[in-house]
């Protein structure tokens, strides 16, 4: 079996030209592109951000949120307040320091 | 993008594009599809700037990355390879093709449809678009070695396919 050189494959590859683009296609381009509705744009539409504002965006979401469970964590104030707990010192151990003048 | 820009791209590109989709699938319509799909992602892209060159190379890319879907969608994998598993870099194909008929460019469309598609789409944009080997790779998402091996094989068995097809153009004239 005869086997083609490169030049030869090169003029056989040549020979299998491509058919001119439709004018179809432009068209279908456009109004697809153009009948987008608002919805659609809506949940495919992307937003750059720049890392240091989303940081900083993520930052205060979690910021307001730690606020928002804290605020509800706070133990309510007991009605009845007893000194039961507030005792005097047993021993006073006086202790006297120098100043080293 | 705004459409301005679409259609700045399209007018430059649209040619590309369709040849490379129309070589790769064999189908029109389905390279109508795919061409009209490549300029809708980069119509919903964000905008970036790029070279010509650069543009050619992103779009090329998105229509590698559909026609490629389109065929597992149809099972081609498996048809030419016999094995979905395998992307065919490695297979050499011995048969030359039937020399019936003098239709060089039908012989050259044949043969270019039975190599597998990871051989075909580099064949195409060395042969077809003129890329250059660090092209091919961006838009395959390969090394060059790589490229350089499937581009090996694939003019290799393209050689072994239309070798009597060359000895029947050459004996007629």
């Amino acid at each position: 079996m005869e086997l083609l050189t490169d030049t030869q494959l090169d003029e056989l590859l040549a020979q299998w030209r491509a058919p001119i683009v439709p004018e179809s296609i432009e068209h279908g381009i456009f109004s697809r592109a153009q009948n987008g509705s608002w919805l659609t744009l809506l949940f495919r539409r992307t937003i750059r951000v720049p890392v240091p504002v989303g940081i900083a965006a993520f930052a205060l979401w979690i910021a307001v949120i730690a606020i928002s469970f804290s605020r509800h964590s706070i133990a309510p104030l007991r009605n009845e307040v007893t000194l039961a707990d507030f005792q005097p010192v047993k021993e006073v151990t006086v202790k006297v320091i120098r100043s080293g003048i | 993008m705004i459409e301005h820009d679409l259609k700045k791209a399209f007018d430059q590109h649209k040619n590309a594009v369709y040849r490379f989709a129309w070589r790769l699938t064999h189908s029109p319509a389905v390279a109508e599809d795919i061409t009209q799909d490549v300029f809708l992602t980069l119509l919903r892209a964000p905008k970036t700037e790029r070279t010509p060159q650069m543009l050619r190379g992103y779009l090329l890319g998105i229509a590698r990355n559909l026609a490629l879907r389109y065929w597992r969608e149809e099972h081609r994998w498996a048809s030419l390879e016999g094995d979905a598993s395998n992307s065919g870099e490695d297979l050499l194909i011995t048969e030359p093709l039937s020399a019936d008929s003098l239709d060089a460019s039908h012989a050259v469309s044949t043969a270019i449809s039975v190599l597998p598609p990871l051989q075909r789409e580099v064949l195409i944009l060395s042969a077809y678009e003129g890329l250059s080997l660090k092209e091919i790779t961006a838009i395959t998402n390969t090394t060059v070695t790589t490229v350089k091996a499937r581009l090996f094989r694939a003019r290799e068995n393209m050689k072994r396919m239309l070798g009597p097809l060359r000895v029947t153009i050459r004996s007629a004239q």
